[in-house]
């Protein structure tokens, strides 16, 4: 049997008579064993008693923490002199926030969005009834009656009128979308003006190009104005100067 | 032998009475806290030593025989002194003599009590820190055997043989000796596995 299967059966008290005298003889003349016992009983009663009284131990830390936070935290201020801290801070804050809401809501000019100012700027229509006339003879008084609603800056009845003479007419569609498109503009309407001039096809691509940069900018799609005002500036032409002018000032 | 007049500081330990225990702090912490501080340490060191002290006092207390033989207030310095020496120790500061800095001597018999009361407190920690270290097996199995009842019917609880509950029980002690004695720096680590 090993040292420390005889230690446990004398210290649980199950060696018989022979066996213990045996032990404690063995105790006298083996050092190690001595050692091993002193050491094992020791260990033993330490740790039954820290199991025991575990929960007590656990609560007493409870009752220990917050006395030592009270006598060993730093001294408590008086209270006046803590509602005076805390009016002065108090004070602090609020002019503070004070100084922080008057710069933030200084009166600075509002900032118009730059691509209507450039659509502002920018956008001359170029409607003209003469070329219109010219082209297509056929329909001089439906014509004179948009020139004419056009003068009075009916709009409206203009693009009807140059909407039924566009179902009427072969070959020029191009160019009467171009004008609706133009009278859509002059009606503050650039998403309609944008899908009439999607409908100029050869021909008129220029204008076309030129005339949805200024439906973008109009709607404050500087984005799309862009993509349009970047192919006129690459290509020879009338709008080619001014195009860029408008692309360096969206930047 | 009559119990000593601050005997009431020791029952309040024993039984936690928060009332008592208030008491103590009210009337010794300033002290302590003027030990450590003037040590070396602040106000939170104190607040640990001091408490500590008081759970080390209050294990002391538990143990079979123990008598208050002096003021519990020199009993209570002592013991913080000497953990506030053990904390210098730790933290590599040379020592200062704290008893001379301070001007008081303390009788010998609280002397003699503090020092068996950090000795033991020494060994419950160590104890503790090297059971801990035994596998999870282990540390049920003793806790059973060791809580008074028959192997039998610890071997019954663990699902084991009677026989290989014995066995493994003794290997067990014997794995917890050699670790404590490896830590007291007695002999070196056993190298046998535990499972």
């Amino acid at each position: 049997m090993d040292n420390f299967s005889r230690i446990e059966d004398y210290l649980d008290g199950l060696m018989t008579d022979s066996e213990r005298r045996a032990f404690e003889a063995d105790l006298r003349t083996d050092p190690s064993l001595a050692s091993d016992l002193a050491y094992l009983h020791e260990a033993r009663e330490g740790l039954t008693r820290q199991w025991a009284h575990s929960e007590q131990q656990t609560e007493l830390v409870k009752i220990l923490k917050p006395l030592g936070k009270q006598h060993f935290g730093p001294p408590a201020r008086p209270l006046r002199a803590r509602l005076q801290n805390a009016l002065w801070g108090l004070a602090a804050v609020i002019t503070a926030g004070l100084i922080l809401w008057l710069v933030w809501n200084r009166q600075a000019p509002k900032r118009l969005p730059v691509a209507p100012m450039l659509f502002a700027r920018h956008f001359r229509p170029s409607l003209d009834f003469g070329v219109a006339r010219s082209v297509d003879g056929s329909n001089a008084d439906t014509l004179a009656q948009v020139e004419q609603a056009y003068k009075n800056g009916d709009y409206a009845c203009a693009r009807t009128l140059l909407f039924a003479r566009s179902e009427n007419a072969t070959g020029h569609s191009s160019f009467v979308f171009l004008q609706i498109g133009q009278l859509y503009l002059l009606g503050n309407q650039p998403d309609s003006a944008r899908l009439a001039l999607a409908k100029v096809e050869t021909g008129y691509s220029q204008q076309r190009d030129w005339y949805l940069a200024m439906s973008a900018l109009a709607a404050n799609d500087p984005i799309q104005a862009k993509i349009r005002l970047e192919r006129l500036a690459a290509v020879a032409g009338p709008f080619q100067k001014e195009a860029q002018e408008i692309f360096d000032a969206l930047e | 032998m009559a119990p000593h007049a601050d005997q009431k500081y020791i029952i309040a330990l024993l039984n936690n009475d928060s009332q008592v225990i208030a008491e103590i702090y009210v009337l010794f912490s300033k002290r302590i806290k003027h030990l450590v501080e003037s040590n070396h340490g602040d106000a939170d060191d104190a607040c640990d030593v001091f408490q500590e002290a008081l759970i080390a006092i209050s294990r002391q207390i538990k143990r079979p025989g123990f008598a208050l033989t002096c003021s519990f207030e020199t009993y209570l310095w002592c013991v913080c002194r000497g953990k506030w020496i053990n904390e210098l120790k730790r933290r590599r500061r040379t020592t200062v003599t704290i008893w001379q800095a301070s001007g008081y001597m303390a009788p010998e018999d609280a002397e003699m009590l503090a020092e068996v009361t950090l000795r033991e407190e020494n060994n419950s920690l160590l104890f503790h820190q090297c059971f801990e270290q035994l596998s999870a097996g282990c540390r049920r199995l003793l806790q059973l055997a060791w809580s008074g009842i028959s192997m039998g019917k610890v071997s019954q609880q663990l699902g084991i043989t009677y026989g290989f509950a014995r066995k493994r029980k003794s290997e067990c002690a014997a794995m917890l000796v050699h670790k404590i004695k490896a830590a007291k720096g007695e002999s070196p680590l056993d190298t046998r596995n535990e499972e």
